[in-house]
């Protein structure tokens, strides 16, 4: 059951008689639960699902007829993919947080987040609260879904070193942290503005504040310089032999890296950050924005994550990221889930990730 | 002038209403550009002093952002780093541009339209493949040349680091050079000969002629182009972004970028906007000076009623070395940039040209391309280029003629006006320009991820270099010329039309091809401003750049130049017929 006023008027405006919702789940291949004939049915009336990502995130522009096809094959319904290749996901989410603020509608019905981009949003309380369990038992469970329904795992992150194979195969031979100190990095790897996994360092349950902080101090003066996730072009290239610390871990994945590049998971670092989709309240198109989240749940939906971001959900065991962890594991290696109610519960990171910030600064030149 | 026109009979009284009303829709243009640029401007100002975010319920102001900025170490260091790049720019950027330009216009330079298309290609190419191809050459891991002199010389270090402020500024000025070329061609091509045969016939030389005679007369040109130079070097963003941050060097556009675009928490506007009032100060001062400067105009009035033919200088044996100039410049800024996209978008990843990366190449990133995402570009980025030049012109033109021409009281404040956007770095012009979109425009004129706020932002931001150009051209255009039409009985639209229009042509023109096309590569103020519906392809192709994928933005920019080659190839084939570019073998 849909919980949000907008999204309940737009069901309510496209109520059918049950016949047809059951016609329309005759033509799909999926369990069509009550709600869900509701959320079809509206998405029908929406006709789009207006999607606006980084290229590669969610299937992109390259697996829009994937997306349409995968969509009329389990709901049963022709949706226009309309794609509009976005920034980094913090900054779509903060797009959308201002577009809802000024009442304006969204520059997409389904945004792709993080626990770290998706926390500071919150508070806006705008996001649509849906039943995701209801509307597809099947692959949809409990534990997906976090803040009351408004938010869903797609995708599952593994922050490591993502390094150049040839030039920079010492990178991937690091086994604890205070190695990436040693004089013979000096120089050579890039890291993000923003700190990417070196965040969750800061819970108090990890190293703390003042142990991560002492860290990156040292850390920054090693680097080359910044580089952000998604410069994987620039690591493949040579000109940073190393980005320490990448964001998800799916760009080895890719056919034009293959030989090329390669993820390294320090254990220190392991973690499993899983990625949200969420509709906001403003989402011109909320209930195709739904159906796209639930599509991605699928296994098709998975295999597409897989083909374009590289970074499929962990707790589906069908999928290569399962494949991946579970391997880490059997070697000992520990990861930690940093899902959004962790984050919540760890106050202290975002009051000393600016830190982090002030320490890249003051390294540069 | 109209203040001496017989006032009494009826055709003087129906004189003065047109007049009139020629004046009011020039001052009334004016005056709402000027209106909308100050509260482009009130809202950086209120953003500096406003605690917490726009759209909050309950506001409260502080000044805490100031003294935040001010006690940050860190802030000097940006405005350090953004100072020298920008100097640098300006220097590598008028050492170029200018004397191309004087080359072009006043030389027996050969192949000038060659030239002129040449340059072009610079502005159409994206900024992140200069700068790529510079790593390429001078990056201290895998830069080409360093390498190469390693190998040579047994260097045990790189000896050339392109990641330097020096190697960013080189970069930028280098693009720039193009700029500062058609901002002062114009001024080379509107100067009146005789003073310098005057000069040649009092026994000076050609080089006493330059120095003493055509610097001189062009120097207000060439100033502002300085200026403006100076201004984009300022907010200048590819080039800091690619090159500066990968070897850790901030500058105020990377610095307001990741404020104003942060990831993990809400955009911090308020020490952007304070940080933007520090440099709304500095572009006040250099407003300031630039007006000191024009205020002695009149005394570069070069087209007179007596003779407005440039003449052109025989270079004799220099021939060579102005060729020789023009090639490596050419080569430099424009060639191996353009060559360095065609590569990228060949090869699965950037890499250097070896026989293997050559066994790698693939045409993948052409088919990755999507058609819809393009068109879409293709259509925005079309309109905005149409129809950027040709309001900001309208607009300029009447600044211009308010500045210059009437004796409205008060009328230097519009050249200020016109000039402030140029104060603002885009950054944030296109920032105050979302949220006045947003929250204020939204419910009387709802242009908010509509193509219009495109247009409205790039106009009001182009103001400040149009201005320049119609003021500089203007200012060439002696008096005299409009006295003896009226004189004569014309009216302000008949002068206008009939004696500035047609002695303005040229520069107008002119400005418009280049107007367009550096509307055509504007990336900065879309890049917030952009939607679903009004997306330029600036902005996909950064968009692709900044989610990794050179590739696919080195496609798109390949495919746009073999659009875009023919239609500027076609212009400056139609405008040379028309006289607006310098003729030439």
């Amino acid at each position: 059951m849909l919980k949000f006023s907008r999204l309940a008027a737009a069901c309510a405006a496209a109520v059918v008689p049950s016949w047809l919702a059951i016609g329309a789940a005759a033509a799909a291949d999926t369990k069509m639960t009550p709600e869900l004939a509701k959320v079809v049915e509206a998405a029908r009336a929406e006709k789009v699902m207006d999607i606006s990502s980084g290229p590669g995130v969610n299937g992109g522009a390259e697996m829009g007829s994937r997306i349409v096809a995968g969509i009329k094959k389990y709901f049963g319904v022709d949706l226009e993919y309309k794609f509009t290749p976005g920034g980094p996901m913090g900054e779509i989410g903060n797009k959308v947080a201002t577009e809802f603020r000024a009442n304006q509608k969204a520059s997409t019905d389904l945004w792709t987040g993080a626990a770290a981009q998706i926390v500071p949003l919150l508070k806006l309380d705008m996001f649509v609260k849906a039943d995701w369990g209801k509307l597809m038992p099947d692959r949809v469970k409990t534990a997906f879904v976090e803040v009351d329904g408004k938010a869903l795992r797609i995708a599952t992150g593994m922050p490591g070193i993502l390094y150049n194979k040839q030039k920079g195969a010492d990178f991937g031979k690091v086994q604890k942290m205070d190695e990436l100190l040693d004089a013979k990095f000096k120089g050579k790897f890039g890291t993000t503005i923003y700190g990417a996994a070196f965040d969750v360092l800061l819970g108090k349950d990890v190293w703390g504040p003042e142990k991560t902080l002492a860290y990156y101090q040292k850390f920054v003066q090693n680097m080359q310089g910044i580089l952000n996730c998604g410069g994987d072009d620039r690591v493949a290239s040579g000109e940073f032999l190393a980005l320490a610390f990448d964001c998800a871990g799916g760009a080895q994945y890719q056919p034009q890296y293959k030989g090329v590049l390669d993820l390294h998971v320090v254990p220190e670092m392991a973690q499993r950050r899983p990625y949200y989709v969420m509709v906001p309240k403003n989402a011109a198109h909320p209930n195709a924005g739904i159906l796209l989240g639930l599509f991605l749940s699928t296994p098709e939906g998975q295999k597409v994550q897989e083909d374009s971001w590289g970074i499929p959900l962990y707790e589906h065991e069908e999928t290569r990221r399962h494949k991946e962890i579970a391997a880490l594991e059997a070697k000992g290696v520990k990861f930690l889930d940093v899902t959004i109610d962790w984050w919540e519960k760890h106050p202290e990171i975002v009051e000393n990730s600016r830190k982090m910030f002030g320490i890249v600064r003051a390294a540069t030149k | 002038m109209t203040a001496t026109i017989a006032t009494g009979s009826i055709a003087a009284q129906g004189r003065r209403w047109r007049w009139n009303s020629w004046a009011a829709g020039m001052i009334g243009l004016a005056g709402i550009a000027s209106v909308l640029i100050l509260a482009l401007l009130a809202i950086v100002l209120w953003l500096s002093v406003l605690d917490g975010q726009p759209g909050d319920a309950n506001v409260a102001y502080t000044f805490k952002y100031y003294v935040e900025i001010f006690a940050d170490p860190f802030t000097y260091t940006v405005l350090y780093n953004t100072f020298v790049f920008s100097a640098i720019t300006l220097v590598v950027a008028m050492a170029f541009g200018v004397p191309l330009a004087w080359l072009v216009e006043r030389t027996n330079l050969p192949l000038k339209p060659v030239i002129l298309a040449t340059m072009t290609v610079g502005l159409i190419l994206p900024g992140f493949a200069t700068a790529i191809g510079w790593q390429f050459l001078f990056h201290p891991r895998i830069g080409m040349v360093n390498l190469w002199l390693k190998e040579l010389f047994g260097f045990t270090d790189s000896p050339i680091n392109i990641g330097t402020l020096l190697g960013m500024g080189w970069v930028q000025g280098l693009g720039l050079a193009a700029v500062a070329f058609v901002m002062t061609s114009v001024v080379f091509r509107a100067m009146d000969s005789s003073l310098e045969e005057s000069a040649h016939m009092s026994g000076a030389n050609t080089r006493q002629t330059l120095f003493r005679v055509t610097v001189p007369m062009v120097w207000p040109g060439v100033l502002a182009a300085g200026i403006y130079i100076f201004m984009i070097g300022f907010a200048a963003f590819d080039v800091p972004a690619i090159i500066g941050l990968a070897g850790n060097i901030f500058t105020f556009s990377t610095y307001a970028y990741d404020q104003v675009k942060p990831t993990g928490m809400l955009p911090e506007y308020g020490l952007v906007g304070a940080l933007s009032m520090v440099m709304v100060v500095l572009g006040l001062i250099l407003s300031w000076w630039y007006t000191k400067v024009q205020s002695k105009a009149p005394r570069y009035a070069v087209i007179t009623g007596k003779a407005y033919r440039p003449r052109i200088i025989d270079l004799g044996r220099a021939k060579g070395i102005a060729v020789a100039f023009v090639v490596i410049y050419l080569l430099l800024a424009q060639i191996l940039p353009l060559l360095v996209v065609v590569w990228t978008s060949s090869q699965p990843f950037p890499q250097p040209p070896t026989a293997h990366a050559i066994a790698q190449a693939t045409l993948g990133h052409y088919a990755h391309l999507t058609a819809d995402s393009l068109w879409l570009g293709v259509r925005n980025t079309a309109t905005l280029m149409v129809l950027t030049p040709t309001i900001t012109l309208v607009v300029s033109f009447a600044f211009s003629w308010v500045v210059l021409r009437s004796r409205l009281p008060g009328r230097t404040a519009f050249d200020f006006a016109a000039f402030m956007p140029h104060a603002v770095p885009n950054i944030v012009f296109s920032m105050a320009a979302l949220l006045l979109a947003l929250f204020v425009l939204k419910d009387i004129l709802p242009i908010y991820g509509t193509i219009w706020i495109l247009v409205l932002v790039y106009v009001v931001s182009r103001i400040a270099y149009a201005t320049r150009i119609t003021n500089s051209a203007l200012i060439q255009v002696h008096k005299e010329l409009e006295e003896a039409a009226e004189v004569s009985g014309a009216q302000v639209g008949d002068i206008v039309r009939a004696v500035l229009v047609p002695l303005l042509k040229p520069a107008m023109l002119y400005a418009w091809i280049w107007m367009s096309l550096l509307t055509y590569r504007e990336l900065t103020l879309p890049v917030l401003l952009s939607s679903n519906d009004n997306l330029p392809l600036a902005v996909v192709v950064w968009n692709l750049w900044l989610s990794g994928k050179f590739g696919e933005a080195s496609a798109v920019a390949v495919l746009m130049l073999a659009v875009m080659m023919p239609l500027v190839l076609a212009g400056f084939w139609a405008t040379r017929r028309m006289g607006v570019v310098a003729q030439g073998n």
